[in-house]
């Protein structure tokens, strides 16, 4: 973490630009190639502020998983030397689900130790996807939910939908 | 006294000199063009050598010896090669200034490169030489007056030249840059290369004829030449005031005799404009075929990997003005100095899979491949297989499918023993879908028979690996649906789980039209049959009728609007397919205040010829099926034009919009619909307006106004909806 921290400063001050503009350039092009090449069921914007660090997504519940049908919104929020260090990601619609807590916290190993640069949004996006049908019960955050995952779905799906909540931004 | 003497003596000299020495090497330019490079050491250089030792040095001891008052020699030997030297660097200016003319007479003019290798030996004169050069052709080849197929044609003489001239292509690469800054500008180059490649055996040996004839061509005109070089060769010999005009003009005429037309109009001659024209009248650049199908030149290729020849005798060192990195050039590469100077290999093979994919299709006779197949392996050679791979599954699909229209067919002869007539041979192009991802392309072609009213023939395509082919909506004719059915019933029989998506505008169509005084058989695209089967169509309802009923109706009518509702097609599209069938004299736009009335644009048929201009015949336009019974014009026409229709759907290129434009609005549509989803379920105008600006890092060149119309249209789709506070959002599915 220290590395990434060091190396990015650095970068920006060789090129003598505001570090940010780097993080700024490369999300530019990360929306070019989400809004032209977008994947199915996700999709993601800057928020309507304006402010290219943060941004908004939608995820639409994969068939056959217990979110089925369900719209799922996060937020994402870039740091400054970004892509040298993860997003902070969260779920902003109330969500019931193993490894995200209530607060809409996300435990996903890419967003925190095994992030690389290699990663951006549409690939966060889809590896959060993946996870609604695919738990890592393993390292839950919600233990309860990892519990029913695996014993009673009908009553994982019910906690589901109760928990869901279609939030509006207007 | 003496020194001033000395002083102005020379001065003197260095104008003779310049003038002796240019009048002597035009003449000596006449023999050498003529001997067309024959010998080794240049006979211009050895002639020029003669004349310096006998009548130049010879002169020059006559005055020195009589403005000198010493006694003794005053030419000695050195003084002698001295002048040899000097004479020879005048030389090399000469031809330094002739260089691009003498490219353009390549391979006539070896004898002048020859003299020019032989003097240009230190590194200030190769820099003037490449400097001198690259100011030529830009002032007299790349300019917007000569179209790339000359440039490139020149280029390939350049190649030719400087690697004469200098085997180790450094001067080549010294004079390349400007030109292929050039020619990326010039968005036809890569393809004029391609088809060039891919030139058909008849082309290369009409262009092999026309290299026969032209090289025929300069022993007759040498003969019509002599007295006229002889008479600039006199003028040349008058007074030493004139001497530069008399070098230039008598030089042009040998050393651009076979194509100057590009930039020296006054020195063509009769004889020398038409191998030029028939050269490039060909448009496309046979030489690269030529070049390709030279054994020679294929087996250098093979040796080129080889390190280093160790049993070269001819090997010199690299030249002093080679780069640091520079590496030996082995061969004399036109092809491969082409393709690196038109840019990357990936724009060259994407350009070459496109060509390869439009030739496929349009082969009437899908056993032919020979061309492609040898382009292909030799290109391999080049790229290696992996980049290529995509042409061999294309040929392949197009081999495959031929089996399989075979094996379908065979399954529907079995259920029907008919008499097969091939009238009307037509074809369109299918998409199938394997899954989501996977689909094929099939194009058909159809024949008419006698109970069967078209033969089909598809071709399929496996979508992944064929270049993106659009899709042109239109309704082909009801019979060519029912094939359609019937080829895709029996495609999924024998392949399951793969679907087949038809590309109509694709196909071919062989039409027969039965008209009152005469019968047109053309080939041509499913639009283009589409849309003439569709005149057919208000006959048909009568076609039980006999013939002089028919006679008694007016030529069919249509005017762009009818058709583009009945055919759905594009209006453009429908146009230009009407104008083909003005030029066939099968359709003639009506003018009459009658036709007005009917509607603008009305095209009727012309039934025949010699009807007058306002004529009441009737217009049949008949497909004939070859048993086309001629007492039942009318149901021939029918089935015949069926098959005609799904050919017109080949030719729907020119579509509504710019396809630039259509993907830009797509694209901001992403950017829409990702703005309304996520960051603010409904948002005004100006704030989306001013959001795209800031988002789009090419720059978002719309005004509020364009914005909203472009909404506007949405609106209209059902995509959005405008809530309170003028505010847009997308519509909840």
């Amino acid at each position: 973490m220290g590395d990434i921290q060091n190396s990015a400063p650095t970068l920006g001050a060789r090129k003598n630009v505001d570090p940010g503009q780097n993080a700024v350039k490369r999300l530019q092009t990360e929306l070019m190639q989400l809004m032209t090449s977008p994947a199915p069921g996700v999709s993601a914007f800057p928020s309507a502020d304006g402010n290219l660090l943060s941004w908004r997504a939608t995820i639409e519940g994969p068939d056959e998983t217990p979110y089925a049908g369900l719209t799922l919104k996060l937020s994402f929020e870039f740091p400054a030397n970004y892509p040298y260090a993860p997003p902070t990601v969260l779920f902003r619609t109330p969500i019931y689900h193993p490894n995200v807590d209530f607060s809409g916290r996300i435990c996903l190993d890419i967003l925190k130790d095994k992030w690389t640069a290699a990663y951006n949004t549409q690939t966060v996006l889809l590896s959060l996807q993946s996870l609604l049908g695919e738990p890592n019960n393993a390292s839950p955050l919600n233990g309860e939910a990892a519990e029913l995952w695996d014993k009673d779905p009908t009553l994982f799906k019910t906690k589901v939908m109760d928990r869901h909540k279609d939030i509006d931004d207007d | 006294m003496d020194w001033m003497m000395s002083a102005f003596v020379c001065g003197a000299y260095a104008g003779v000199w310049s003038a002796t020495d240019r009048r002597g090497l035009s003449s000596v330019l006449n023999t050498v063009s003529r001997g067309t490079g024959s010998s080794v050491t240049s006979p211009c250089i050895i002639s020029l050598m003669d004349w310096v030792e006998n009548h130049f040095a010879r002169l020059s001891f006559e005055v020195l010896s009589r403005i000198s008052q010493d006694s003794g020699s005053p030419v000695t030997l050195s003084d002698l090669e001295t002048y040899q030297s000097l004479a020879l660097s005048r030389l090399s200016t000469l031809r330094i200034a002739e260089l691009f003319d003498i490219v353009l007479a390549w391979p006539d003019s070896r004898g002048a490169l020859d003299d020019l290798r032989a003097t240009i030996t230190t590194s200030a004169r190769r820099l003037q030489l490449t400097s001198h050069f690259t100011q030529a052709s830009k002032t007299r080849l790349l300019h917007p007056g000569c179209s790339t197929l000359e440039i490139l044609e020149t280029y390939i003489d350049i190649i030719h030249t400087f690697h004469a001239l200098d085997h180790s292509k450094v001067l080549l690469g010294h004079v390349e840059p400007s030109l292929k800054l050039y020619l990326w500008q010039r968005e036809d180059a890569v393809r004029i290369v391609v088809t060039g490649l891919l030139a058909s055996p008849e082309a290369v040996r009409a262009a092999r004829k026309v290299k026969e004839i032209s090289k025929q061509q300069p022993e007759r005109q040498k003969a019509g030449k002599r007295p006229e070089a002889g008479a600039r060769r006199g003028a040349g010999k008058g007074p030493v005031v004139t001497p530069t005009t008399t070098g230039r003009s008598s030089r042009t005429p040998n050393t651009t005799r076979q194509r100057d037309d590009l930039q020296e109009p006054s020195s063509k001659t009769p004889g020398e404009t038409p191998i030029k024209s028939r050269a490039s009248g060909t448009g496309k650049l046979v030489e690269l075929a030529l070049l390709l199908n030279d054994p020679t030149k294929t087996r250098h290729t093979l040796v080129e990997d080889e390190e280093l020849d160790w049993n070269d005798m001819n090997w010199v060192p690299d030249p002093v003005d080679a780069g640091a990195n520079y590496k030996r050039p082995k061969s004399e590469d036109v092809i491969g100095t082409l393709i690196s100077a038109l840019g990357s290999e990936d724009v060259f093979i994407k350009e070459f899979i496109t060509i390869v994919a439009e030739r496929l299709l349009s082969l009437s006779d899908p056993a032919r491949f020979d061309q492609e197949l040898r382009v292909l392996d030799l290109l391999k050679r080049r790229f290696g297989e992996a980049a290529l791979q995509n042409c061999d599954v294309m040929i392949k699909d197009i081999e495959d499918s031929r089996r399989l229209d075979v094996a379908i067919r065979r399954a529907w002869d079995e259920q029907r023993t008919l008499t097969a007539a091939t009238p009307v041979t037509m074809s369109g192009h299918f998409l199938r879908s394997a899954d989501k991802r996977k689909k094929a392309a099939l194009q058909r072609q159809q024949q008419q028979q006698q109970l069967e009213p078209t033969q089909y023939h598809a071709r399929i395509l496996s979508r992944l690996f064929w270049p993106t082919l659009d899709r042109e909506h239109f309704l082909l004719p009801d019979p060519i649906v029912e094939e359609q059915k019937r080829y895709e019933q029996g495609y999924e029989h024998l392949k399951s789980n793969r679907k087949l998506t038809w590309l109509n505008q694709l196909g071919t169509v062989r039409v027969e039209l039965e008209l009152r005084d005469r019968t047109v058989t053309v080939d041509c695209t499913t639009p283009q049959a589409t849309v003439i089967y569709a005149f057919n169509d208000s006959e048909d309802a009568d076609s039980d009728d006999t013939r002089i009923e028919i006679d008694n109706k007016l030529p069919a009518r249509r005017t762009v609007d009818e058709l583009y509702s009945t055919l759905q097609m594009d209006e453009d599209l429908i146009t230009s397919c009407l104008e083909y069938w003005v030029s066939k004299n099968v359709l003639r736009r009506l003018r009459s205040p009658t036709a007005a009335a009917q509607g603008p644009h009305t095209y009727m048929v012309i039934e025949s010829l010699s009807d007058p201009i306002i004529d009441e015949d009737q217009p049949t336009k008949d497909y004939d099926d070859p048993f086309g019974n001629p007492t039942s014009p009318a149901t021939a026409s029918q089935e015949a034009a069926q098959p005609g229709e799904s050919l017109a759907e080949e030719n729907n290129k020119p579509s509504t919009m710019d396809p630039k434009e259509q993907e830009r609005r797509t694209m901001y549509w992403q950017y829409i619909k990702g703005m309304l989803t996520n960051a603010s379920a409904s948002m005004p105008l100006a704030q989306m307006a001013m959001m795209m600006k800031m988002l789009i890092a090419d720059g978002f060149p719309w005004t509020n106004e364009e914005l909203g119309e472009f909404l506007a249209e949405k609106i209209a789709e059902g995509e959005m909806e405008v809530v309170s506070g003028g505010k847009y959002r997308l519509v909840k599915k």
